[in-house]
C-alpha cells in the first residue's frame, strides 16, 4: 500500500514498475509547491511579475540610466532646445524617446524616476498600513468583546473622513513650517504621504484580517494550543497569523495600485510629493492644459499608471487564485480543469489489471 | 491693483504670436472702424471663469474685471478714462461729471471740482439729481472701517480722512460742498496725483436714501457688506431688476438687484437715465451685456466658444497654448486676436529681514542668475510680454513725448537675458555672490546654511511648474537650494500678506497699476508705512521700522527704506513726476534688489465675428465695452 505523506497530486507520482510491483512511495507536495505551480500557470499574472520586476530594475536604474543613456538628468531644463516659440514642448525625437515636457525636460528619464516615487509609495504606504491593519484586525478578531467595539468603531470613523480634504489640509498645515509638524516628526515629503495613504487605508485590511481571525479561533488547534498553556500572545503570533499570511499577500498585492493611484491623486492636486519629486501623477497634472497639443506630456506616465497598476491588479489576482482555486474565474477554472486533465492523463497510475496488460505489450 | 494668483495663472497660459505691440498694426490696440458704420443694438455675450471677489461694491472692488464694468458701464466719477489704448491718450484723465478738469491752489492743498447739472441716478431714483454732496458720501463710505475699503490708503492724504475713520469726527473736515455742483478738496500735503484718485470707482456718486434723508450712507446704509446687491447706476448702463429696489423698506426687507446672480449670470441692461449728450467719452452702441460664469472653467472651452461665434469674448485675458496655436495657423482668425501692452509685471520678492536675503550682495546674485529669456519661454514666449529689467512698467515711464525714460536700462544684463544659463551670466551672478558673507569660501557659491532649504511659495497651477523649474535650476547654479511650496492661489495669499509669517521667497507675485502712475507700484510694495499685519503688498519689508520688524518677531530689524525717495516723487506732475519716479524705481533695483522682475506682460484677447471696433482700454486693461460696436446693431 502506497503512504499519502501529503494531498496527492499529479505529476509526482512514481510510474508503475515491472509488472507486479506496486508504487512504495507518493511524494507529494507542499502547499507552497501547490501554490507556485498554479501560480506559474497563471500566465498572465507571472506577466504582470515580470513587468513588475522589469519596473523595479529601471527605476533602481534610472539613474545610471540617465547619465549613461539619455544623457539627461531628471531636472535638467532643455528649454530652447525642446520647447517652440510659445513655450509648448517638442515631441518624441532621437535624444529624447518620449518628447519633453513644458519645462524641456526629458519625459522619459522623468517617467523612470517617477517609478521610484510610485515603487516607494508602494513600499511604505502599504507596508504601514499592513502593519497598523495586521495589529488592530488581529486585535479586534481575537480579543472581541470591548476591544473590538472600540477598534471597529475607530476604523468605521476613519472610513468616513474625507481623505483628500485632510490631505489638502495636513500638507497645508505642516507643509509651511520650516520643521513640520509635532517637532519634525511630519514633515512635507514623499514619507509624509506615505503616512497620509497608510494612516487613512489600514481599515480595509483590519476588517478583513478580523473576519479571518474570529473563524480561525474557533478551530480545534487553537484549543489544543490554549490546553498546552499557550499565551495569547503566542497564539496569535505562532498560530494565527501563518495562517493569514496567504491572505495578506494577496490584499497587499490588490491593495499597492489603490495606493499608487492615491499618491498620483495627491500630486495631480499638487498636494502629494515635493514638486521637485518626480511623480506620474504630478506629470499628468503638467499636462493636463496642453495634452491637445502635446499628446506624449499625457501619454507616457498614463501609460506607465496604467500599466503599473494592473501589473499589480493581475498579481494580486493571479495569487489569489493560486492559493485558493475556488476564487478562480469560471472560464479560467474551466481552462486549467482542462489542462490538469491532459497532465493527470499524462501521468496517470494505471490500475492492477491494467498493469499486467501493459507488461505483457512488447 | 493686486494681480492675483487666479490672474496670474491665466496669464502664465498666454502664448503667443510674434507680434507684440501697442499700435494698430497686426492685431494691437484698436482697429478702428469708420463710425457711420457702427451701428447701435444687440447683446454682448461675455464668458468668465469665476465671479468677482468682493461683491461689486464700488469701494471694495479691486479687480481689473470690476474696474471695467464700472468705468464702461455702471458708475460716472467726476474724472475718467476714454476707454482707448496709450496711444490714444487711454491713460489721460479726462473730465466725466466734472464739468472741467479741477482747478489747483497755489500751494497745491485745494483742489476744486465743478460739476455739470442735470443728471440724474438710474431707476428707481430717475428723480434724484447726482450732486457733489454724494461724492462726499461716497468719501465717507470709503473712510468707514466697517466697509473695508480696498485702496483708502491713498486718501489719507484728505484732511480729515484718517480722522473721520479713527471715529474722531463724524465729517471729513477736508472735503467741502459749498453748493450742490461744487466740490472742494483739501490736503495735508501736495499731491500731484490727485486728480488720478477722483477717476476711481470708490468716488463714484452714492446716491441718498430718499425716504431717509439723514441716512449717512445713502442707500449704502446698513449694507457695509452686501452693497453690492444694491447699487443704483450712474452710467449708461445698470444691472437689469435695477427698478424693482425698494429704499423705503427696512434694510432686511429690501430686494435685491436680479441682474446680478453671483456665479451664474450677470445681467447689464442700459439706463434709461444716461444722457448721451453730457457724456463724451462713452459711445455706448451695444444695448447690454450678459456675463455667463462658470465657476472653474477651462478657458479652453470658453475660448472655443469665441472661436465658435457662440459667444463674443472672455473675460479674462489670455488664451490657451492650443488655442493660440489655432490663432497662429488659421488665417480666418487673424483679425479677431489682439495682443496689447499691458501694465502689471511678474516679480519674485525677497524677504529682507530673513536670511540669507538681508545680504545685498546675495540678492544681486540673484538678479543675475535669473533667466528671464527661459521664464518668458516657458510663460508661452514673446506674445505673453517683454522681459523686464525694473519694476514699474515701461508704460508708466513714458514721457509726454514718448520716450521711454527706461530705455536701454539693465543693470543686471547677462547675454540673451539668460541668467545663469549663460557662462557670462553664471561669472556675473558669482562675482556678486563671492562678496556676501554667506559665501564663506567666496568661490561664488553660497556655502552657508542660510542658503540651503530656503522656504520658497509658488503657485500648484500646473502651468507654472516649468518657471519654478528654471528657477531652481539658477538658484543652484550659485549654491542656492528652495524648499518649494506649491500651494494654491488663496492660500500663498493669506500666508504672505501677514508679515509675522516670515515667508523668507514668494514667486507668484505681480502687480498692476490703480491708474496710470508710478506711485501706485511704489506706495503699496515699497513704502514702509505701507506695511500692514495682514493684507500688506509690501512683501520684502522695505522701509519696515525696527520696532516693527522686533514686533513681527524678526531677529532681523534694520532693512533698508526708501520712504524718503518716494515722498520727493509725491508733489510733482507731469514729467518730473516720471523722472523722479524712474530714479527711486532705479534706486529699488541696484541699492535693494530685494525684488526681481522678470516680465511686463500684454494682454490678450480673442473677439467673436461680429465684434466691430476693437478697443483696448488702457485704464482697466480689457476689451472696452463701451466702445465696441456689434455687426449689423447684433442682428
Amino acid at each position: 500500500m502506497s503512504q499519502l505523506v501529503s494531498e496527492p497530486t499529479t505529476g509526482s507520482v512514481e510510474p508503475a514498475g515491472p509488472a507486479g510491483e506496486i508504487p512504495q512511495q507518493v511524494v507529494g507536495r507542499s502547499p507552497w509547491q501547490i501554490f507556485w505551480g498554479r501560480f506559474r500557470r497563471d500566465r498572465v499574472a507571472v506577466a504582470g511579475v515580470v513587468f513588475i520586476v522589469l519596473l523595479i530594475i529601471l527605476a533602481l536604474a534610472a539613474g545610471w540610466i540617465a547619465k549613461h543613456v539619455a544623457h539627461h538628468g531628471p531636472n535638467q531644463l532643455f528649454i530652447f532646445e525642446m520647447t517652440d516659440e510659445i513655450g509648448l514642448p517638442k515631441g518624441p525625437n532621437a535624444q529624447f524617446w518620449f518628447g519633453a515636457d513644458r519645462a524641456g525636460r526629458d519625459l522619459f528619464v522623468r517617467v523612470l524616476y517617477g517609478a521610484r516615487t510610485s515603487l516607494t509609495i508602494a513600499v511604505f504606504a502599504t507596508g504601514l498600513e499592513i502593519v497598523v491593519g495586521v495589529v488592530l484586525g488581529v486585535a479586534a478578531g481575537f480579543y472581541r468583546g470591548k476591544v473590538d467595539t472600540v477598534i471597529s468603531r475607530v476604523s468605521d470613523i476613519v472610513l468616513s473622513l474625507p481623505v483628500l480634504l485632510l490631505a489638502m489640509g495636513l500638507v497645508s498645515a505642516c507643509g509651511l513650517q520650516r520643521n513640520g509638524c509635532l517637532g519634525g516628526l511630519v514633515q512635507p515629503g514623499l514619507l509624509l504621504v506615505s503616512y497620509v495613504i497608510g494612516l487613512f487605508s489600514w481599515p480595509y485590511i483590519a476588517r478583513i484580517l478580523r473576519g479571518q481571525v474570529m473563524s480561525l479561533r474557533e478551530k480545534e488547534f487553537i484549543e489544543a494550543a490554549r490546553a498546552m498553556g499557550a499565551s495569547n500572545a503566542r497564539i496569535m503570533f505562532r498560530e494565527i497569523l501563518p495562517n493569514l499570511l496567504a491572505p495578506l499577500i494577496v490584499y497587499s498585492t490588490l491593495i499597492i495600485p489603490t495606493n499608487i493611484l492615491f499618491e498620483a491623486s495627491l500630486s495631480f492636486l499638487a498636494i502629494g510629493v515635493p514638486p521637485s519629486t518626480p511623480s506620474w501623477g504630478a506629470q499628468l497634472s503638467e499636462a493636463s492644459e496642453i495634452f491637445d497639443v502635446a499628446w506624449w506630456t499625457m501619454f507616457w506616465p498614463g501609460l506607465f499608471l496604467l500599466l503599473t497598476t494592473m501589473a499589480f491588479n493581475l498579481v494580486g489576482d493571479g495569487l489569489r487564485d493560486a492559493f485558493d482555486p475556488r476564487t478562480a474565474a469560471v472560464s479560467y477554472s474551466r481552462t486549467r480543469e482542462k489542462r490538469e486533465r491532459r497532465a493527470r492523463r499524462r501521468d496517470r497510475v494505471r490500475e492492477p489489471d491494467q498493469i499486467g496488460a501493459s507488461a505483457t505489450t512488447g | 491693483m493686486k494681480r492675483h494668483l487666479t490672474v496670474i495663472a491665466a496669464v502664465a497660459v498666454l502664448t503667443l504670436v510674434a507680434v507684440a505691440c501697442g499700435g494698430n498694426e497686426g492685431g494691437g490696440g484698436t482697429s478702428p472702424t469708420p463710425s457711420q458704420a457702427l451701428q447701435k443694438g444687440g447683446i454682448l455675450q461675455v464668458e468668465s471663469d469665476g465671479d468677482v471677489f468682493l461683491g461689486f461694491d464700488p469701494q471694495t472692488e479691486y479687480y481689473q474685471s470690476s474696474f471695467q464694468i464700472f468705468r464702461c458701464c455702471l458708475l460716472r466719477t467726476l474724472l475718467s478714462y476714454n476707454g482707448l489704448d496709450a496711444q490714444h491718450q487711454g491713460t489721460q484723465l479726462f473730465p466725466d461729471l466734472a464739468t472741467a478738469m479741477p482747478e489747483v491752489s497755489e500751494d497745491q492743498l485745494t483742489w476744486t471740482f465743478h460739476m455739470k447739472q442735470g443728471l440724474y441716478y438710474a431707476p428707481p431714483l430717475q428723480d434724484v439729481e447726482i450732486t457733489s454732496h454724494d461724492i462726499m458720501r461716497a468719501l465717507i463710505r470709503t473712510a468707514t472701517p466697517a466697509v473695508g475699503a480696498s485702496y483708502g490708503f491713498y486718501y489719507s492724504i484728505i484732511e480729515g480722512f484718517d480722522e473721520y475713520s479713527a471715529g474722531k469726527a463724524d465729517t471729513i473736515t477736508g472735503l467741502e460742498t459749498p453748493d450742490d455742483y461744487t466740490l472742494i478738496v483739501h490736503l495735508n500735503e501736495p499731491a500731484g496725483h490727485l486728480p488720478f484718485m477722483f477717476a476711481m470707482p470708490t468716488t463714484a456718486p452714492l446716491p441718498p436714501n430718499p425716504d431717509d434723508p439723514r441716512a449717512v450712507l445713502g442707500i449704502a446704509e446698513g449694507h457695509d457688506t452686501d452693497f453690492g446687491h444694491y447699487l443704483v447706476a450712474s452710467g449708461p448702463y445698470m444691472w437689469e431688476g435695477t427698478g424693482n429696489l425698494d429704499f423705503s423698506l427696512p434694510v432686511k426687507d429690501q430686494p435685491q438687484i436680479t441682474g446680478w446672480q453671483p456665479n451664474k449670470l450677470w445681467t447689464i441692461v442700459r439706463n434709461p437715465s444716461w444722457d448721451p449728450s453730457t457724456d463724451e467719452l462713452r459711445k455706448a452702441y451695444i444695448d447690454g451685456i450678459t456675463v455667463a460664469i462658470t465657476p472653474g472653467g477651462a478657458n479652453q472651452v470658453m475660448e472655443k466658444k469665441v472661436i465658435a461665434n457662440e459667444s463674443d469674448v472672455v473675460m479674462e485675458n489670455g488664451i490657451a497654448p492650443s488655442i493660440l496655436r489655432q490663432f497662429n495657423t488659421d488665417p480666418a482668425l487673424k483679425n479677431r486676436i489682439f495682443i496689447n501692452p499691458g501694465t502689471s509685471n511678474y516679480y519674485y520678492t525677497m524677504n529682507l529681514g530673513t536670511p540669507p536675503f538681508d545680504d545685498l550682495h546675495l540678492r544681486r546674485a540673484i538678479q543675475f542668475a535669473i533667466d528671464k529669456a527661459g521664464l518668458l519661454r516657458v510663460s508661452g514666449g514673446s506674445a505673453t510680454g517683454t522681459i523686464a529689467t525694473h519694476f514699474v512698467n515701461d508704460v508708466l515711464m513714458t514721457l509726454s513725448d514718448g520716450t521711454n525714460v527706461m530705455e536701454g536700462y539693465d543693470p543686471y544684463a547677462t547675454p540673451d537675458n539668460l541668467g545663469a544659463d549663460s557662462p557670462e551670466g553664471l561669472a556675473s551672478a558669482k562675482a556678486e555672490m563671492a562678496q556676501s558673507v554667506y559665501d564663506t569660501d567666496q568661490d561664488g557659491i553660497c556655502d552657508a546654511p542660510e542658503c540651503k532649504d530656503v522656504l520658497t511659495l509658488g503657485s500648484n497651477d500646473p502651468s507654472a511648474a516649468a518657471g519654478h523649474a528654471l528657477l531652481q535650476q539658477n538658484m543652484e547654479a550659485i549654491g542656492i537650494t528652495l524648499d518649494l511650496k506649491e500651494l494654491g492661489g488663496a492660500t500663498i495669499y493669506s500666508k504672505i500678506v501677514a508679515p509675522a509669517n516670515k515667508i523668507p521667497f514668494t514667486l507668484s507675485a505681480g502687480w498692476m497699476m490703480d491708474w496710470p502712475d508710478a506711485y501706485t507700484y511704489m506706495l503699496p510694495i515699497a513704502y514702509g508705512p505701507s506695511i500692514l499685519d495682514n493684507g500688506n503688498s509690501n512683501y520684502s519689508m522695505i522701509g519696515a521700522t525696527p520696532e516693527q520688524m522686533k514686533s513681527y518677531g524678526y531677529s532681523i530689524t534694520d532693512v533698508p527704506s526708501m520712504d524718503d525717495k518716494i515722498d520727493a516723487c509725491v508733489p510733482l506732475t507731469g514729467d518730473d513726476r516720471i523722472n523722479c519716479f524712474a530714479e527711486a524705481d532705479k534706486y529699488l533695483t541696484e541699492d535693494i534688489a530685494s525684488i526681481v522682475t522678470y516680465v511686463f506682460s500684454n494682454t490678450i484677447q480673442i473677439v467673436s465675428e461680429r465684434v466691430q471696433n476693437f478697443t483696448y482700454s488702457a485704464f482697466d486693461q480689457q476689451m472696452a465695452y463701451d466702445q465696441i460696436a456689434l455687426a449689423g446693431g447684433g442682428a
